[in-house]
């Protein structure tokens, strides 16, 4: 289990835009904090992690929620 | 040397910010591509609506880039006629507007069969609450009143008058390109719709704008295409542009626009007292902080501005968009002036970079060109 220090929900919000605003969001949090995200299956899936693994993020844990959205923990810095 | 005094039709770039050009090479790619140059623009993107949002106290998904203010003003008269077209068909304006409202009014007029209605200004070119009221049948469908007027800089009762919209139920536009950065505008407190706002008024570059929608208001888009800004604005955006406009809102909101207050009051101080038969156009109060317009009966305003103009002094004898046309300004017209003092009338404008020296110098100039004629 892990402690949640903010949390987004950027379903319904395409590619790129939904990497840019967690992006901009975990640069309003310290070192360490966890980001919860929720986005959309297909593309968002597939490039959301990656763009803020390529920043330096940790995806902590991706889980497949019920209404086919995935709720993601990303730790900001690694 | 030179004297630029027409920061109402643009105001420079600020050379110490390089702000049009330092970010370029980490905002190359486009704003819509997935990978990591697209998201690095989407971020500058962003970022650059949570700045313009901030500054007007509206939320970030309520703002859409444009080109600039005439798109933003085609795009609210329009797109709302459009969008209930069905329902109501009658749009006021005030007849000092910017072209941009004034032509795509006359526009849907005629091609839409829209009622149009004019509410009327006085003498320093403010609208009546009461009159405006008047006016409001319902049928009504949208109230577009510019905040500041870019020839006499008449600041209008935007609260008062967005409110009375708002009791009756009607769309309020305000045209702020003017006046933003300048006038406080708290779109929380103010019972604002719609709001055009540009960028190169506020020593941003030109090309770039954005409206304000207020969420839960509807309107229909004028670009179709790629679905960017949340599909009401299509077109790559102009992220260069878009990252300097919100440096730029930056750079203006700090500045100190009541030592421009001060040398404008004392230019017109100076200007009232030194030339005979000089005469203030517009208010002496609720004024835009940086404008004068004056009239100089019997004086050929555009003789003044071409001999100004070779003495490296630039002002404007009119908007600019309309500084090309000779017929005689509508805004000054409208307020009252005859058809010769309107032609005997010049607009100075000042910028954060004006100095009183410089004042003193246009005057002594001013001077040397009636004495000339």
């Amino acid at each position: 289990m892990y402690s949640i220090d903010e949390k987004i929900d950027l379903s319904g919000v395409p590619c790129p835009l939904n990497s840019a605003k967690a992006l901009l969001e975990l640069e309003l949090l310290e070192d360490g904090q966890i980001l919860e995200l929720t986005i959309d299956e297909g593309e968002p899936i597939m490039n959301v992690p990656s763009s803020l693994e390529i920043a330096g993020h940790k995806i902590l844990d991706t889980i497949k929620n019920k209404n086919n959205t995935y709720r993601l923990l990303v730790r900001k810095g690694n | 040397m030179s004297i630029y005094f027409d920061h109402a039709a643009t105001a420079f770039l600020q050379k110490q910010k390089n702000i049009f050009y330092e970010d370029v090479p980490a905002i190359q790619g486009n704003p819509s591509s997935k990978h990591t140059l697209g998201v690095n623009a989407a971020i500058a993107l962003e970022r650059s609506r949570r700045i313009i949002a901030n500054s007007l106290n509206a939320k970030p998904s309520e703002i859409f880039f444009t080109s600039g203010g005439s798109e933003g003003n085609n795009w609210i008269l329009k797109g709302i006629t459009f969008k209930h077209l069905h329902q109501k068909k009658h749009i006021i304006v005030s007849p000092i507007e910017h072209s941009s409202i004034l032509e795509p009014a006359l526009w849907l007029k005629k091609n839409l069969g829209i009622a149009l209605s004019f509410a009327p200004v006085d003498k320093f070119g403010l609208v009546n609450p009461k009159k405006l009221r008047r006016l409001i049948n319902k049928n009504t469908l949208l109230v577009s009143i510019m905040h500041a007027n870019n020839e006499i800089g008449t600041i209008q009762p935007i609260t008062e008058l967005a409110d009375l919209c708002h009791e009756q139920n009607i769309f309020f536009h305000s045209d702020a390109c003017q006046s933003y950065s300048k006038e406080k505008i708290d779109l929380q407190k103010m019972k604002i719709d719609f709001l055009t706002i540009n960028a190169h008024k506020l020593y941003g570059p030109k090309g770039v704008g954005a409206v304000f929608l207020r969420e839960g208001t509807e309107l229909e888009p004028l670009i179709h295409g790629g679905g960017q800004e949340c599909n009401m604005r299509s077109g790559t955006q102009n992220v260069p542009g878009i990252v300097a406009f919100a440096q730029a809102v930056d750079f203006s909101c700090a500045q100190n626009y009541e030592k421009i207050e001060n040398l404008r009051d004392y230019f017109i101080t100076t200007l009232l007292k030194e030339i005979p038969g000089c005469k203030l156009n517009g208010p002496t109060k609720k004024r835009l902080c940086n404008n004068i317009n004056i009239c100089i009966p019997n004086c050929k305003a555009s003789s003044v501005f071409d001999k100004l103009n070779k003495m490296n002094i630039f002002i404007s004898t009119g908007s600019a968009c309309s500084a090309y046309k000779t017929s005689p300004s509508h805004v000054l017209r409208a307020i009252g002036l005859s058809e010769a003092d309107s032609l005997s009338s010049l607009r100075i404008t000042l910028g954060v970079e004006s100095t009183r020296k410089e004042v003193k110098t246009m005057i002594s100039a001013l001077k040397q060109c009636i004495a000339k004629k």
